[in-house]
């Protein structure tokens, strides 16, 4: 990039929004393109920090209603009592240090002709690419679920509030009840989160309320690492644990709210305490802004993560549609570096961006001393990330094995976190 | 291929980035993106922090051997024998060179 180029976008920018950069004093770093980036989860906060990292002379501004962010990873640690929750709670310090302008507000505009992006407080901040990471909404779809159902019957999907209401419901429920659990039809956000929910649940119960059960009323008929998930619910919690699959009348038809009660599609079951999961599509920005397909999932170039609706417009994470890679939070933190570059590479002139090796690793718990991994690493091309590596742990391993998976699972996630919001 | 010549390669790619279009391995060669999949469990700088092994006090040397090892069977793991799988010699080289102590 020529120096006249960019005190050309510079100059541009200022006439636009000249409240907005002095508001936000982007003082030492005002020779380089602006990039703006919504939403401080897993995907946004980490594209923002290597955005500045591949490219320290960006204006890196990241807009994020919330002041702390609640990771989903590791909540259901919280459930099982293994963590409280300042352990999965962040705040955007880190993002600060790192010279990157946080807006704690809420987005309530994107202009794709005049690359602007309007906020709830009425700033407009101009952009030379902008990249979203939206994360998931919920359809409420199932008969009975709503968003007011969900301050009874939680989802706790989305972590913050409705984890700690779920933890209480737990901790309030008599000793013999059951805890049913409804997983979502893919695609949804962490394919193995709700069945070491399930675990970590059954771990809680069994060391507080032995007499009660965990009952899974599946829409599917299978599940990631679902043969370690099953051997380790036999050895660790008995029959504590069990799954009933959507071909075995799993499928939730309707939810009572009133009674606790799921109808499935052969019976009704009653629970004392009930965590459905909605079905899921792409994040509420995501459609406001017009980036999603008929499906609800967001479109977008393989190789720089670019929508395929919006130009100039990135979407990354769980929000955005990469055939092969799951919706995780480790994936989107892989996926925002890969768009990182890419988004660096093109605002210094590269015409092309060749498609990115990208990577996930997931353990999960099943007990504080049991845990299972499954890994890949992938090879983007225009139409899919093809994995050229991976799989899932072993079955029937030595307990030993467990344990030392179960004391990776922190590990690993102390280092994403910093990784991802340098706390 | 040395680690040098590799190194080199890689970081050709790089500086050749803002002045033309990229070459078909030049995102796959950049030892600072390759890298970055490998911090989320070793640590940013491979400074881990927890029980995963920190891997930034070993040499180049040693991790690129470690890498090789556990792509070939040849060093029992619960999980790196997979992950190494997916990695060339060369970038084997150049994640290496990127951790290894200085």
């Amino acid at each position: 990039m020529t120096i006249k180029s960019t005190r050309r976008q510079f100059l541009k920018a200022t006439a636009a929004t000249g409240a907005a950069i002095s508001a936000f004093s982007i003082v030492g770093c005002a020779t380089g393109p602006n990039v703006v980036v919504i939403g401080g989860g897993f995907g946004g906060s980490t594209a923002a920090r290597y955005v500045k990292k591949f490219g320290p002379n960006m204006n890196v501004t990241l807009i994020e209603p919330k002041t702390s962010y609640t990771t989903c990873p590791f909540s259901n640690a919280y459930l099982g009592g293994l963590v409280d929750f300042k352990y999965i709670t962040h705040t955007y310090d880190g993002l600060v240090a790192d010279g990157i302008n946080v807006v704690h507000d809420t987005v309530s505009g994107v202009d794709a002709n005049t690359k602007s992006v309007t906020l709830a407080g009425g700033q407009v901040l101009n952009y030379d690419r902008l990249i979203v990471s939206p994360g998931i909404d919920f359809k409420w779809d199932v008969p009975g679920y709503t968003e007011e159902t969900s301050a009874k019957i939680p989802h706790a999907w989305k972590a913050g509030d409705q984890t700690k209401l779920l933890k209480s419901q737990l901790e309030a429920m008599k000793d013999g009840g059951v805890v049913i659990i409804c997983p979502p039809k893919d695609p949804f956000r962490c394919p193995p989160g709700p069945y070491e929910r399930a675990s970590m649940i059954a771990h809680y119960l069994k060391t507080n309320k032995p007499k009660s059960k965990v009952l899974i009323l599946d829409r599917k008929d299978k599940f990631s690492k679902q043969g370690l998930f099953v051997e380790g619910w036999g050895k660790v919690y008995g029959k504590m644990v069990e799954w009933v699959s959507s071909a075995q009348g799993g499928t939730v038809e309707s939810i009572d709210a009133a009674n606790m009660t799921v109808k499935a599609e052969f019976d009704a079951h009653k629970g004392a305490v009930i965590n459905f999961i909605p079905n899921q599509v792409a994040g509420a920005l995501a459609h406001s802004a017009g980036l999603t397909n008929d499906k609800g999932w967001c479109p977008v170039n393989l190789s720089t993560f670019e929508s395929t609706i919006i130009a100039g417009v990135h979407v990354i994470g769980d929000a955005s549609i990469a055939p092969g890679m799951p919706k995780s939070g480790n994936a989107a933190n892989s996926q925002a570096k890969a768009c990182a570059w890419a988004v660096v590479q093109m605002l210094n002139g590269a015409t092309t961006v060749d498609a990115p090796m990208t990577s996930n690793t997931c353990w999960s718990l099943i007990s504080p001393d049991y845990g299972i991994h499954v890994s890949a690493v992938w090879q983007g091309n225009d139409k899919e990330f093809v994995s050229i590596s991976g799989g899932v742990s072993g079955s029937n391993l030595p307990d030993a094995t467990r344990k030392m998976e179960a004391e990776f699972a922190p590990g690993w996630y102390k280092n994403i976190v910093k990784d991802t919001w340098n706390v | 291929m040395n680690i040098k010549t590799s190194l080199a390669l890689g970081l050709f790619a790089v500086a050749a980035l803002p002045f033309a279009p990229t070459s078909a391995s030049a995102q796959n060669m950049n030892p600072e993106l390759l890298a970055s999949n490998c911090v989320v469990c070793h640590g940013p700088n491979g400074e881990s922090v927890g029980h995963i092994p920190a891997i930034n006090a070993l040499s180049a040397k040693e991790i690129s051997a470690r890498i090789r090892e556990f792509r070939d069977g040849k060093r029992a793991a619960t999980i790196m024998d997979k992950i190494a799988k997916g990695y060339n010699d060369a970038q084997i080289d150049l994640i290496a060179e990127h951790f290894g102590a200085k």
